[in-house]
This record gives C-alpha cells, sequence and structure tokens, in this order.
C-alpha cells in the first residue's frame, strides 16, 4: 500500500516510487475530471486528490470521544470509512474533521469496539467507546512476546486494568481477586504486611514453592514489588503448553505483569489518585466479658479468678486505622521519545496498634526510537522502599500473641499493677499482658527493592525484532527489634532487654538475548520463529545478630555492643550467603492459516546449578493447536456465534528445590563436644546429601473453548485440564542407618490435579445511559496423591504435616497415597458421656472413650482445600455513576478452628478467658467436662463453605474541559458481608502448602475496610 | 549490504554482552563441602569426638522418657497448664506405644546417628582422609571410636533386640541381626580395645569412654545377657566389676550429690560415663524445665520459666518404698512448700490457683493430676540464672553402679558378700543415722518394698500380679540409688516385673513390650527388616 496523508508521512517512500504516484495522481485526476464520478479506492485514492475534488461537498464536524466510564480517549482514530481521510482525538478527547453530508466516520480505539455513524448534516457528533473485552484483535502477552486472542492456543486469561479491583491492598494479587478462573487469590488476615496466598489449579508441587513465578514487564519479580496503579495488564499462563516456555519455573503458572506505558505523540497527561481507608473487626469472637468472667468465678469454676478490674482486651489492642495512598504519575512525549514517570505513597495502618506498612515506589522508564523506528531503546528505574514496624524478632511486622492474648486474658485482670507495673504470670503458658506485648518493644524493618532494566530492539527488516535485556533486582532489608526490661520475655527469661538486628540482601541478575522473526506467506500462512537465551543468578546474603542484658533500654536496638550477653559468650550471630544459577535455551514455533487453524510449539533446555552433578539439565517441550470454528466457512454467516474456538494443548514444566547445595556435602563445625577438658567444635557431615537432585516434571494436558454469542455481548471460555507432577521433590525418610539423617531431599513420588475452569462474560444491558456487565467464573480442581515413594525411596505411603500447638503437639493433616492434598487427620469424635468426655469412634468404627484413645484410631475428618470456587463480578454504570460489586466464594471444605478447639473447653479456664459457648452443651447432651483434656476431635473441623460480598465501589465522574480534565470520586467497602455456617472470625483461610483449612488461633484478625478516594487527570 | 553489517556488528554487541559463564556448578560460600575440605592431624580430635554428640538424649521426647516414663518411677501425666501433648507421654506410662511413638523414633534416630558417624570416622581414619599426628594417636582414636560405637550398640541391643548390626559405612539397606549378633559384637569389640583404651578418670578422659567405662559397659552387657541371649554372665560381670574396683582408679563420693553438681564434677572418680552439658554449647539439659512448676523461677532464680506447672512426677507406690531416712529421698525429690528465694511462701496459678504451692507425694493417676501433685525432680543440681538448659552433667555410669552390679552378681550366684557391697553404697545417705545403713545379703534376697498395683482417683483399686519379686530388696536399692538416671526400665525387666505388674494407671500389656517395636519411619523406609515380635506395622 501506498499511503501518503494528509500532513504526516510516515515514511518517505522512495523516489522511484514518488515518480510512479505522480504519474498515477495525473492519472486519477484525468480519470475524475472525465467522469465526474466517486470512484473510492483505498489504496490509489491520494487524499490531495478528493480534497481538491470535493471542497465545496465537506464541512467540518467536531465531537468527543468517551469511553464508557466517561473518560475522554486519548489518541482514537477516526476516519472516513473508504478514505484515507482521518484525524485522531487530541488531548481532551476532542477531534476535528472535515467530511461531506454522505460520509460514514469509523472510530477505532485500541481494545474498544470500533463504531461507525453516518455524518449527515451534524456539525458534531459525540461517540461513547465500548471496551472490546473478547476482541479477537486483543493482545495477550506469552512469554517472550504477544500474540492476538484469536490466535492464542493455550490458557491465557489475561485482565486489563480497566477491570482490576480496586482495593487499598499493598499487593498487586488483589487486582486480578475474582477475576482468573483457577488463581485462588487468598488473603488470610489483614495484616498490612501480609501477602496474598496465589494458588493456580490445585497443589502441584509438595515442597517446593508452589507460587506462580512472577514476571514484571519480562523481569522475575513479586507480586508486591510493582505498584497496584502502575499496572496496565496482568496476563496468567495458566497451563502447561503456555508456561512450559519458562521451563523449570512454569509448573505452578506464570504471573505476567505488564506496567503502563506510553507511545507516540502525546501530550503530557497527569494522572492524581488519592484515598483514605479504614477497618473494622470482621467479627469479634465470644469470649466471656468481664461480667461472665465473674459468674464462672462465682460459680467456683476450677481457674477462674476475679482479679478486680474489668477489661476489654481486644479494644485496648485495636484501633481504627487510616490508610492513605496519594499518587502521582506522568506520562508523554513525541513520536521518538516517550516517558512515564510516577511517585506514590502507601501509607498503610492496620488493626491492631503500631501495625503499619509504608511503602513509596518511585518509577522512571524512558522510551526511544531512532534509526527510523528500527532501534528502540527503554531503560526503567523502579522499585520501592518500605519500613514498617516489627512486634516480633522476624518479618511478621507483628507479634501475633498479640491478638491471640487479647482475647484470652482475664478479663478482669487490670491493665496495670497499682505498682506501675504490667499485670502478668509469667508462670503460665503462653499467657502474656497483650497491652504489654505491644507497649513494651521497638522495632522497625527498613527494606529498599531498586529495579533497574535497559532493552534494546532492533528490527533491521519489517517482522525481525532481535531484543537484548539485561536487568537487576537489588533488594535490601534492615531489621531491628528491641524488647524493654520490661518485657514479658525479659521477665520469663531474666534478662534485661533483648536487642536482634538483622540485614537481608538479594540480587537477581538478568541477561536475556531474543530474536523472533514474523512472516505471512501467500497471504494465509503466517509463521512466527522465536528462539532466545537467558542467563539468570540469585545472590542471597542473610545476617543477624543478637544480644541482650543491656544496661539501658533507651539504646534499643541501635547499640548493639552494649549488651551484657555478648561478652558473656551467650549472643547469637549469623551470617550466610548463597547462590543459584539458571540458563535457558529455548525456542518457540507459532503457525497460524487463515487464523483459523493455529499451531504453536515450545522448547526450553535449561539448567539449573541447584540439581545435582548429573542432572543439571533439562528439556521442556510444549505443543498446542487452535481451531478457529467461526471463521469456517459454515460458520462464518451464523450470525449467533460471534466467536467459536477450540483448543488443545500439552507441555513439560519443572519445579526448582527451595534451596540451593542440597546436593553437596556439606560438613558441619557447629557442634560442641567436651573431649580432653575442654568444649571443642566438632566436624561432622551436616547432611545426607543427594548427587541425583533434579526437577519436579509436571505434564499438563489442556483442552479449552472460547466462545461468543450475539456480537459478543456473551463470551466465555471453558478449560479443561489434566496435570501430573512426578519426581515429586520430597524430603523422604531414608532408612537410618546406613544413612546419617533420617531425612534426605530426593525425587519421587507423583501428584495429579484435574479440573474445569468455566468464565462467562455478559453485557445484558447496554443503552445509552445504562449499562450492566457481568462476569462470573468458576473452577472446580481435584488433586490426587499418586505416590510417595521411587525405585531409590520408599515411604509408607503416607506423611503426617501441620503441627498443632500445644498440649496437643500432634501433627493436624495428612497427606496419602491415593487421598487429595489436604485431609484432616485426627479422632472422629461422635459422642460424649455423662460425665463430659469425649467419645470417639475406633479403628474398629466402635465408639470408645477418649482416654483410650491409640494413633491407630485416627481417621481423615474432613479437607481444607476448596474443591469449588466461584466469583461474580457486576458492574453497572448509569452515566456518570458506575458501581462495581465482586462476589467470590469457596465450598467444599472444611476448617479446623483452632480458636475453638483450643478456647472452647471448660479446661482452658485455668490458663485465661474462654470462648462463653465453651460450657454449651456437646452434642445436646451434657458440656465438657471441666478435666476434658484439649483433644483434636472433629467436633472442631467445621464446614467452611462461604460466599462473600468482597467488594463493592461506588463512584462518580466528572468530566470538564477546564484544566482539570477529569474527577472522579468513589467509596469502596471490601470484604463487606460473608455468608457462611463457619463459627470462627472469618473462613477465609490459607490454602497454602500441605496444611490448608487451618484457622490459626493466633491468626491476624480480618478486617472489613471502608475507603474513599478521588482520581484527577490533568 | 550495509544493513548486514549492521545487523552484524549489533549482533556481536549483544553476543559479547550475554556471553555469561555457563558453568552450572555450584559456588559455595558459607558452606564447607566434603569434598573440598582437606582434613588436618588438628581434625582429628574433634572429628572423633563428634561421635558423643548423641549421647545428648535426656529429653522428655528421647532417650530418658522411654527408660524413665515407661517405669514405675516417674510419670508425666496432663494437668490444667498441658502437658498432653497428643498423649505420647501416657503411651509410654501405660505400655501402649506403638511403631510410631515419636520417644522411639527419636531413640533409634540418636542410637543409630552415633553407630553410623562412628563407622564413617573409622573408615575416614582407615582410608587416611583423616590423619593422625601419630600412630599413638590414631590407634587411640580407633579403640575410642569401637568403644563408643559398643555403647551405642548395648543401648540398640537392650531397647530393640534384633537390629540391624553395620561396622561400615554403606548405603546399602540392612537387615536385621540377630540380638545375639549384636550381644557377641559388643563383647568382642570391647574385650579387642579395652587394652588400648586411656586408664586415666576423670580430666582429660571425663566425658568420653576410657577403661573403665568400657569395663563397666562390658559388666553391664553382662548383667543383663539372660534378657538379651537367654545365657547368664554373671561370673564374666564380676569379673570385669573387680577389675574395676581393684584398680583403685574409682571410689565412691562423699556424698551423694556430689555426682549430680553443676560445676566440679571433671575429676570426680566415681563419674565413669557421664553426658557433659552446657547451657550454650552443648544443650540438652532441661529435666528443670519439664518436672518443675513455673513458680520455681522464683526459687531458683531461674533465668527461664519452667514449662506450665510441669509434669515429670515420682510415682507414689515408688516413692512409698523409701526409708523415710534415706537422704536419697530428698536428695532425689522435690517435695512440700515452695517458698521463693526472699523466703516467701509460692502460690499455684492454675486449677489450684492461689493455694500454696506444695508438691504432695500423691498422684491421682497418669491420666491427669491436679497443680499440685507428685514430688517433681530434685537430683540434679540447677543454680541460679539457669536458662532453658542446664549447666549440669548426666552421669550415665557411677562408681556404685560397678558396686551393686558385682553385689547383684554374688547374689545370683549364691555367693557372699553383696551385703557389704550395697551397705557401702548407702553409708552416704545415712549419715546421721548410720545404723540404719547396713543391709544383709539375706535382706537383699527379699521381696520388694513396692506395693504394685492400679491406681485410681489416688487409690489402689487392683493389685494386678503380687508374685514376690526376687531380690527384690536390691531392686529397690537400684530404685533409690539410680532414679532419674535411665536405669529403671533396664533393672526392672531384669528382675521381671516390667511387664508384669502394675503401677499407677499402668496394666501388663505383654511380655513383647520389653523391647521396643522399630520406628514406622525406618521400617517403610527399608523393605529389608521386619517389625519386632507382635508390634503391628502398616
Amino acid at each position: 500500500m501506498k499511503k501518503i496523508c494528509k500532513g504526516t508521512f510516515y515514511f518517505f517512500p522512495p523516489i522511484t516510487q514518488r515518480k510512479k504516484q505522480v504519474v498515477k495522481f495525473i492519472l486519477i485526476i484525468s480519470l475524475i475530471l472525465t467522469c465526474n464520478v466517486f470512484a473510492f479506492g483505498d489504496d490509489i485514492m491520494s487524499n490531495n486528490a478528493i480534497v481538491a475534488q470535493m471542497q465545496q461537498q465537506t464541512h467540518k464536524i467536531t465531537g468527543v470521544v468517551l469511553d464508557e466510564s466517561g473518560i475522554t480517549i486519548i489518541g482514537a482514530n477516526i476516519i472516513e470509512k473508504g478514505t484515507t481521510n482521518g484525524t485522531v482525538t487530541d488531548v481532551n478527547g476532542n477531534y476535528t474533521i472535515n467530511a461531506s453530508e454522505n460520509a460514514i466516520l469509523k472510530i477505532s480505539f485500541i481494545g474498544y469496539l470500533s463504531q461507525e455513524i453516518a455524518v449527515g448534516n451534524q456539525n458534531k457528533i459525540d461517540f461513547q467507546m465500548v471496551v472490546d473485552k473478547q476482541s479477537l484483535g486483543e493482545v495477550v502477552v506469552i512469554g517472550y512476546g504477544t500474540q492476538k486472542k484469536g490466535e492464542v492456543a493455550s490458557a491465557i486469561s489475561t485482565v486489563k486494568s480497566a477491570n482490576f479491583i480496586r482495593v487499598p491492598a499493598a499487593d498487586a494479587a488483589q487486582l486480578i481477586r475474582g477475576q482468573v478462573a483457577g488463581l485462588s487469590i487468598i488473603t488470610p488476615d489483614a495484616n498490612p504486611v501480609g501477602k496474598s496466598q496465589i494458588s493456580l489449579r490445585g497443589v502441584s508441587t509438595l515442597i517446593s514453592s508452589a507460587s506462580p513465578l512472577v514476571l514484571i514487564d519480562g523481569i522475575p519479580g513479586d507480586i508486591s514489588s510493582v505498584s497496584p496503579d502502575d499496572i496496565d495488564q496482568i496476563d496468567v499462563l495458566k497451563d502447561g503448553s503456555a508456561a512450559a516456555i519458562y521451563g523449570t519455573r512454569g509448573t505452578n503458572g506464570v504471573i505476567l505483569i505488564t506496567t503502563k506505558n506510553a507511545i507516540g505523540e502525546m501530550p503530557t497527561e497527569v494522572v492524581f489518585n488519592s484515598s483514605l481507608s479504614t477497618q473494622q473487626i470482621t467479627r469479634r469472637l465470644p469470649f466471656f466479658t468481664a461480667d461472665g468472667y465473674r459468674k464462672l468465678v462465682a460459680q467456683g469454676k476450677t481457674g477462674a479468678q476475679d482479679d478486680g478490674a474489668s477489661v476489654d482486651w481486644l479494644d485496648q489492642v485495636m484501633q481504627a486505622p487510616l490508610t492513605q495512598i496519594y499518587s502521582l504519575s506522568l506520562r508523554g512525549g513525541n513520536k521518538t521519545t516517550n516517558y512515564v514517570a510516577s511517585f506514590e505513597y502507601r501509607g498503610i495502618e492496620g488493626l491492631i496498634k503500631r501495625t503499619n506498612n509504608q511503602m513509596l515506589y518511585p518509577r522512571i522508564e524512558i522510551t526511544h526510537r531512532m534509526l527510523d523506528n528500527r532501534l528502540k531503546i527503554n531503560v526503567s528505574v523502579s522499585g520501592y522502599k518500605q519500613t514498617y514496624f516489627a512486634g516480633s524478632d522476624d518479618n511478621n511486622g507483628y507479634n501475633n500473641e498479640v491478638y491471640r492474648n487479647s482475647i484470652t486474658y482475664n478479663p478482669t485482670t487490670p491493665i496495670k499493677n497499682t505498682d506501675g507495673s504490667w499485670s502478668e504470670s509469667p508462670s503460665k503458658t503462653d499467657y502474656l499482658n497483650p497491652v504489654a506485648l505491644l507497649e513494651e518493644v521497638a522495632g522497625e524493618n527498613q527494606a529498599t527493592d531498586l529495579r533497574m532494566f535497559a532493552s534494546a530492539i532492533y528490527t533491521p527488516i519489517e517482522g525481525l525484532d532481535f531484543k537484548y535485556l539485561i536487568s537487576s533486582d537489588t533488594y535490601n532489608q534492615v531489621r531491628g527489634y528491641y524488647e524493654t526490661s520490661k518485657h514479658i520475655a525479659s521477665y520469663k527469661n531474666g534478662r534485661s532487654g533483648f536487642a536482634s538486628r538483622g540485614a537481608a540482601r538479594n540480587v537477581d541478575d538478568l541477561s536475556e538475548l531474543t530474536a523472533s522473526w514474523k512472516k505471512t506467506l501467500f497471504n494465509d500462512h503466517t509463521f512466527t520463529l522465536l528462539g532466545g537465551y537467558s542467563w539468570m543468578r540469585t545472590n542471597y546474603q542473610n545476617l543477624w545478630m543478637q544480644n541482650f542484658n543491656f544496661p539501658s533500654d533507651d539504646y534499643t536496638y541501635n547499640s548493639m555492643g552494649n549488651g551484657q550477653a555478648l561478652k558473656d559468650g551467650r549472643a547469637s550471630e549469623y551470617s550466610e550467603q548463597r547462590e543459584n544459577k539458571l540458563i535457558g535455551y529455548f525456542g518457540r514455533f507459532n503457525y497460524s492459516y487463515k487464523s483459523k487453524y493455529m499451531l504453536a510449539a515450545s522448547l526450553r533446555y535449561e539448567g539449573s546449578s541447584k540439581f545435582g552433578a548429573n542432572h543439571k539439565w533439562g528439556l521442556f517441550p510444549a505443543i498446542s493447536g487452535a481451531w478457529n470454528l467461526k471463521n469456517e466457512g459454515f460458520l462464518q454467516d451464523a450470525t449467533v456465534f460471534s466467536q467459536l474456538k477450540l483448543r488443545a494443548g500439552f507441555g513439560v514444566t519443572g519445579t526448582e528445590p527451595g534451596n540451593s547445595y542440597m546436593s553437596l556435602n556439606s560438613l558441619d563445625f557447629g557442634t560442641y563436644v567436651w573431649y580432653n577438658g575442654r568444649y571443642i567444635k566438632t566436624i561432622r557431615p551436616a547432611s545426607n546429601a543427594n548427587p541425583n537432585l533434579r526437577w519436579e516434571r509436571k505434564k499438563e494436558t489442556n483442552l479449552g473453548i472460547d466462545f461468543g454469542f450475539f456480537n459478543d455481548r456473551l463470551t466465555g471460555t471453558i478449560d479443561a485440564y489434566s496435570r501430573t507432577t512426578n519426581d515429586l521433590l520430597w524430603n523422604y525418610q531414608v532408612p537410618l542407618p546406613p544413612y546419617l539423617y533420617s531425612n534426605m531431599t530426593a525425587n519421587g513420588g507423583a501428584i495429579q490435579n484435574k479440573g474445569i475452569e468455566v468464565s462467562v462474560t455478559g453485557i445484558p444491558v447496554r443503552t445509552q445511559d445504562w449499562q450492566w456487565q457481568t462476569s462470573m467464573n468458576y473452577s472446580r480442581n481435584k488433586s490426587e496423591l499418586l505416590s510417595l515413594s521411587s525405585d531409590q525411596y520408599v515411604s509408607n505411603n503416607y506423611s503426617d504435616q501441620g503441627w498443632l500447638p500445644e498440649p496437643m503437639q500432634m501433627a493436624s493433616h495428612r497427606i496419602q497415597v491415593g487421598e487429595p492434598i489436604g485431609n484432616f487427620y485426627g479422632y472422629k469424635s461422635i459422642d460424649i458421656d455423662e460425665t463430659g468426655h469425649w467419645i470417639i469412634e475406633g479403628a474398629d468404627g466402635k465408639p470408645k472413650p477418649i482416654a483410650d484413645q491409640v494413633p491407630e484410631d485416627k481417621k481423615i475428618i474432613g479437607n481444607g482445600l476448596p474443591k469449588h470456587y466461584l466469583n461474580w463480578n457486576n458492574t453497572v454504570r448509569f452515566k456518570s455513576f458506575d458501581l462495581n460489586v465482586t462476589m467470590r466464594g469457596a465450598f467444599g471444605f472444611d476448617i479446623l478452628n483452632v480458636s475453638r478447639l483450643q478456647f472452647g473447653a471448660p479446661i482452658m479456664l485455668t490458663r485465661g478467658n474462654i470462648l462463653n459457648t465453651s460450657y454449651d452443651k456437646v452434642y445436646g447432651k451434657v458440656p465438657l467436662a471441666d478435666d476434658q483434656g484439649l483433644q483434636y476431635v472433629s467436633e472442631y473441623v467445621e464446614k467452611g463453605d462461604y460466599w462473600k460480598i468482597d467488594n463493592v465501589t461506588l463512584g462518580y465522574t466528572f468530566n470538564s474541559k477546564t484544566w482539570v480534565k477529569q474527577f472522579r470520586v468513589y467509596g469502596i467497602v471490601s470484604n463487606l458481608a460473608t455468608i457462611t455456617g463457619y463459627s470462627g472470625i472469618d473462613p477465609e483461610v490459607g490454602i497454602g502448602g500441605l496444611t490448608p483449612g487451618v484457622d490459626d488461633k493466633s491468626r491476624y484478625p480480618a478486617a472489613r475496610t471502608y475507603t474513599l478516594g478521588v482520581s484527577v487527570k490533568f | 549490504m550495509k544493513t548486514y553489517i549492521k545487523l552484524a556488528f549489533v549482533l556481536f554487541c549483544m553476543g559479547s554482552a550475554v556471553s555469561c559463564s555457563n558453568n552450572l556448578d555450584e559456588k559455595v560460600f558459607s558452606l564447607v563441602t566434603e569434598q573440598s575440605y582437606n582434613y588436618q592431624p588438628k581434625d582429628f580430635a574433634p572429628t572423633v569426638a563428634s561421635v558423643y554428640s548423641y549421647f545428648r538424649f535426656i529429653g522428655h521426647q528421647d532417650f530418658w522418657a522411654a527408660q524413665e516414663m515407661s517405669s514405675d518411677e516417674i510419670v508425666n501425666p496432663p494437668n490444667s497448664s498441658g502437658w498432653d501433648d497428643g498423649g505420647i507421654y501416657r503411651t509410654m506410662h501405660y505400655h501402649k506405644w506403638t511403631s510410631e511413638q515419636l520417644h522411639v523414633k527419636n531413640m533409634w534416630n540418636s542410637l543409630y546417628k552415633g553407630v553410623v558417624l562412628c563407622n564413617t570416622v573409622l573408615s575416614q581414619i582407615d582410608t587416611g582422609k583423616l590423619p593422625a599426628s601419630s600412630d599413638e594417636e590414631k590407634n587411640a582414636g580407633i579403640a575410642e571410636l569401637r568403644a563408643v560405637r559398643a555403647y551405642y550398640y548395648w543401648l540398640i541391643c537392650d531397647n530393640f533386640g534384633d537390629a540391624p548390626l553395620l561396622t561400615k559405612p554403606t548405603l546399602d539397606l540392612p537387615e536385621k541381626s540377630p540380638r545375639k549378633e549384636i550381644f557377641d559384637f559388643v563383647v568382642s569389640e570391647l574385650k579387642d580395645v579395652i587394652p588400648n583404651l586411656s586408664e586415666e578418670q576423670g580430666g582429660n578422659q571425663y566425658g568420653r569412654v576410657n577403661k573403665w567405662a568400657a569395663k563397666t559397659l562390658l559388666a553391664n552387657v553382662y548383667l543383663n545377657a539372660e534378657v538379651y541371649i537367654g545365657e547368664s554372665h554373671w561370673d564374666d560381670c564380676i569379673t570385669q566389676c573387680n577389675d574395676i574396683i581393684t584398680s583403685g582408679k574409682c571410689e565412691l563420693s562423699p556424698n551423694y550429690k556430689d555426682c549430680f553438681r553443676a560445676k566440679g564434677t571433671e575429676n570426680s572418680k566415681e563419674i565413669l560415663f557421664t553426658i557433659p552439658y552446657d547451657k550454650t554449647l552443648a544443650q540438652g539439659q532441661f529435666i528443670h524445665m519439664f518436672s518443675w512448676h513455673g513458680q520455681l523461677q522464683k526459687k531458683f532464680q531461674l533465668e527461664a520459666t519452667p514449662w506450665g506447672s510441669g509434669s515429670s512426677m515420682g510415682i507414689t507406690q515408688f516413692i512409698d518404698t523409701y526409708d523415710s531416712l534415706d537422704t536419697r529421698l530428698s536428695d532425689t525429690w522435690l517435695m512440700g512448700d515452695q517458698y521463693d528465694s526472699d523466703g516467701n511462701l509460692l502460690l499455684c496459678t492454675y486449677d489450684m490457683k492461689g493455694q500454696p504451692l506444695s508438691f504432695k507425694k500423691d498422684v491421682m493417676s497418669g491420666n491427669y493430676t491436679n497443680e499440685t501433685d507428685g514430688y517433681r525432680m530434685n537430683k540434679f543440681e540447677v543454680v541460679p540464672g539457669t536458662p532453658s538448659n542446664s549447666d549440669t552433667d548426666f552421669p550415665l555410669f557411677r562408681y556404685s553402679e560397678v558396686l551393686l552390679m558385682n553385689a547383684e552378681c554374688l547374689l545370683r550366684t549364691g555367693k557372699p558378700g553383696a551385703g557389704s557391697l550395697v551397705t557401702q553404697v548407702r553409708q552416704r545417705n545415712f549419715k546421721v543415722n548410720l545404723e540404719l545403713a547396713p543391709v544383709t545379703d539375706d535382706q537383699l534376697k527379699a521381696n520388694t518394698s513396692y506395693r504394685y498395683g492400679y491406681v485410681e482417683n489416688y487409690k489402689i483399686v487392683k493389685d494386678g500380679n503380687t508374685d514376690p519379686v526376687q531380690f527384690g530388696r536390691l531392686l529397690d536399692e537400684l530404685g533409690w540409688e539410680f532414679a532419674w538416671e535411665t536405669h529403671r526400665r533396664r533393672d526392672m525387666i531384669r528382675f521381671g516385673v516390667y511387664t508384669k505388674k502394675s503401677w499407677l494407671s499402668h496394666e501388663p500389656q505383654g511380655d513383647y513390650r520389653t523391647v521396643f517395636p522399630i520406628p514406622e519411619s525406618v521400617l517403610s523406609s527399608n523393605f529389608k527388616l521386619t517389625q519386632n515380635p507382635n508390634y503391628i506395622s502398616k
């Protein structure tokens, strides 16, 4: 095509071509003059010719282009149909075009449905664009490239920023919670430094990380290492055929985060966002109040004692937190150079006093194109700075004893004794004054993450790209924590002051070279070839020191040398450094015939330093195909279908072991033995090394169908998968003897997950003023442990997992061959005897008193992994109002209510306050006996099914023509309501690892969040 | 053409930029690997010494508990402060342990780790990987390692019966060897190495297996030979005991308490083998944490607070056997009202909240107790400022044991002299009432004074087996002398009461319980092993 557009020349055609055009021009002018007819031809019509010819019949048309929420769209294309007469909207969304009365204007913008309108005699035509969610032209980010959605043959879900769930959280995972079928995102508590638990398509690994690989603009990172406001699009590679290009890291799926960018000529856009939030606890567990507790004292209940005061301890440790978020972003540039810069502050306060999390996210990215757009250079610096209160000597930011003691501390005990000291009972196990626990510490954890990258893309000829990317991500953390001499731990351990400091540094270096070549042959055959090399190194350093017995609490953790314990040889210190490398060669071949038949095949050859000497390298192939039935002749005219595509894929992915050096024999010099009259450091092997350590191999088959009806008013996707992981890494019990240690990390065993995912999006209402969009997705997963042995390592086909706190001190779960992951394993309570002691079902199925329990009586008494997830998101727009309601639920699972187990029994009155239901009749017969010890029985395993109205957002948008282009106010209520039969504080409990479904007695309480925010665009 | 030159240039630049090392060998920083470590003669002692570390098995979930909590001497019942822990301590008391019992697994692991490490170090010496500075050092090291290995094997033979017998490093799965083979191996190893072991008592040999420890060990093996292999070796035992007695290297300490002090035991002539403990460097002695009430922190000015209201306590029927004037009663057990270091009466904090903390002799049952039930540990000194780990060493062999073993063999072989040996041991415990110390041979032949029987709510409700115990008076003496010292299970088996009698909430569960089952985790990972008789395996 030879186009010469008015005013803008994209390319200067070679001189010879211009000569030809001049000739054509003359010919055409002659033709027109002669025939006096319009002869529209896309290819040959010169704009100048039309203008020259039709000067009289055209008139000026102006208008504004808005999106569904009334936000102006910058850079939308408006062309007169059948001509090359066109323009783009300016920074205010306005356009001006000259067109004849007979003309049809066509407006298009990427990601929106194109519209056409006849001009007639109108001088002002405004457009409201509708998001084209399932458009075949939508671009999907796949590994090392992009692809049109219509040509994707794997299970990939894309969520664009317009559909993000905007909750004021510190973590990007929540943006897409409930949006991707099969991707479970759980936030088990409201700890401001807590992270979401992400799980894709069930448990595919036993001891390796189950987190998906997160890539931010192609660079490995953490879901929290990017500001949620900077994200433009999140793509989730769900099945093995899509993820196999990432080899050993692909098993748990890949989350590709694309940050906001600027392309082409655009005036500077400034956006300011601000929001304020507060929280309240979703539910208070019904413990005895001071008055209720006094009644127990009056009844002479064993262990109850009236200390005279009335304290609501939970009130004492909770606050009404204030969370503030401010962000400012700039975007702009010209034809050759674009920039994005942003700065964001998130000051999050938690429900428990002193808990907080302050984040600063800076970002600058500059893109420059040169050599006739043949070379694109991209440089970026981003990251974050984080500061949070450290209420304990770890990374939690919070001492989880605080909440637990605030519910169990005697409500009649005064906060302080008459002499001003904290009221404490040091001889009681796990019984600590929660207010003192909060007040008598000082601590702060500070972290910075600096992400830098540079890339160059060279395009020597159209369709051929060479890309080189280099990046470095450096995380630095320094920690400080102090317990004063009035802290209970000082009390209990006879110390005066305890200080701890630590620092960690993690550096990920990446260097990657890729080449891709896209070519269409004979119009119908499109090939894309990709080849690449990737080199990655991770270096981790960690050090900490502790000291105690300080002369003054005033030093807190800032003068470590002042503690006496160091001099007494009793302070500990530690440092380590570890490193690992990952090297991959990869290639992919995509073929599409007329967008009807698609085929993709990829291969990654990857090596990891973590594996044993003989197993460093592995091969990860994948193949997938799709058949776009809609493009077949027999369906082309079937108007009911707007899309219909069948997909099938198969891929192999891997998982690395979590730690380096497991294949090496290391020595332990750390054990002292008294020898020759003194303690000497001895030398002995440190572990059973496994030189045959290799990756876990997961094979996954995925079948899918994408459909659209009624011009895409109803679209959807169904995927079914079966994934089997072989060579599972597991801490095998190895026989001792001959081994020195009874565990060894080795490969063996297999686990299978099968499931189905359905997602449907519809637009039931779409009028000028009203629009209702609704989307629903459902997923179901079934896991089964196929084997827990290999030729070399045998196990007894089960393994007990999890640990219940004292005084149970036993495993909570059992994984067992032939069973799903997540089974609770304990005693099945079936009755209670007349004296109030449990009766359980024995191994022989007959009732027996709990006192006669033997481990063989334990049974599977529930499962903590939800079988079904259902999410339902709705957006309703009325003029400038928008209302978004997201709901989600999990079904078919059980929760071990540890709070009720531990605090719902009269015996625990000797150790503090208990639930006011503790004296309720069990099985409608008698209450538990005062001396019935705590027992892990099925009574405390409750149905966990829940349905949450998770998030309700109401917004109003003003558009204006002044210097403020747009102004939006909104309010959000998160975790609004939960429908559940579960008796604990919140049924949304952890789903991670091998011990899902435990509602820990100390978990940070769940919260309901209220947010008010504004967004201003300049 | 220019394009291709540019293209080549760009490719070259990229190629050179990414030509990073493809070497995937692991780079270590804070690790020393066996492959890279170059052993020097200075490493000889530290490597040999490492085999002792697995003797630190004195815990409420390890060897100690298996020997004491399964006996008629000590029980660890739940109370309102907790202490049920899934019933594992009660199970030991009831003799209802299974192949999954934590104590059994921990004990097996400790003992076999010791064996495997001994084999490894012996092989390192043998192959020259671990050089010694002299042949003398080398030979002494080998002798010591073989003696330590024999010690671990004795405990394996004693606790498990038939078990794997490995003498070299290997990764082949071992089968079980008959108890007799292990017995023979221990005997022949000890006979072989005893001449090469040091005769030094205490000092540099403290905490190590010297000649006297090895002989005490051998005497013990002979003493229990009837249990292990069905043939008696009483005279062989007497020979070993006599060697020790006549060497003049060993003698009883003036005071019973001297062997259980936190400091100054290094030159004891009574302690023949001990587990040295240190609150910082060699942790694992924390009987005070699981026997004592949290309030006792104030009495003993501890740095740490004992767990809950404590649990490990004397069984009433055992306490009742004591002569009330025997000072070992108060030297072993913490009784009665407890005061803080300023002399104020301590108060209870759990189910008896507010009442005086006063330990009562009576124990409600093995299933559940009150806060003040039972006498607690008073044997091992716990000095002020002790954190959760104590400095006090834990003796496994004392000279008094040599005397009492000798006495027992004399009794059993009908020879005279047992009474005077026992009297010798008793004398320091009746300093005030010295006339009560002497016992005669005939007295020692009498039945035990232990009133066996099943207890419910502080009272004996069923007698169970009431057969007289042969030489029961000597068994009582062993109980008083070695309470808390991990002897009781072994002695009870030898005197035939372990699987026959009832005490507290325990009733006989079968003779096969004189050995423990092979831990399930070991059995399931080594198909060549079979479970011990009568134990069920999955």
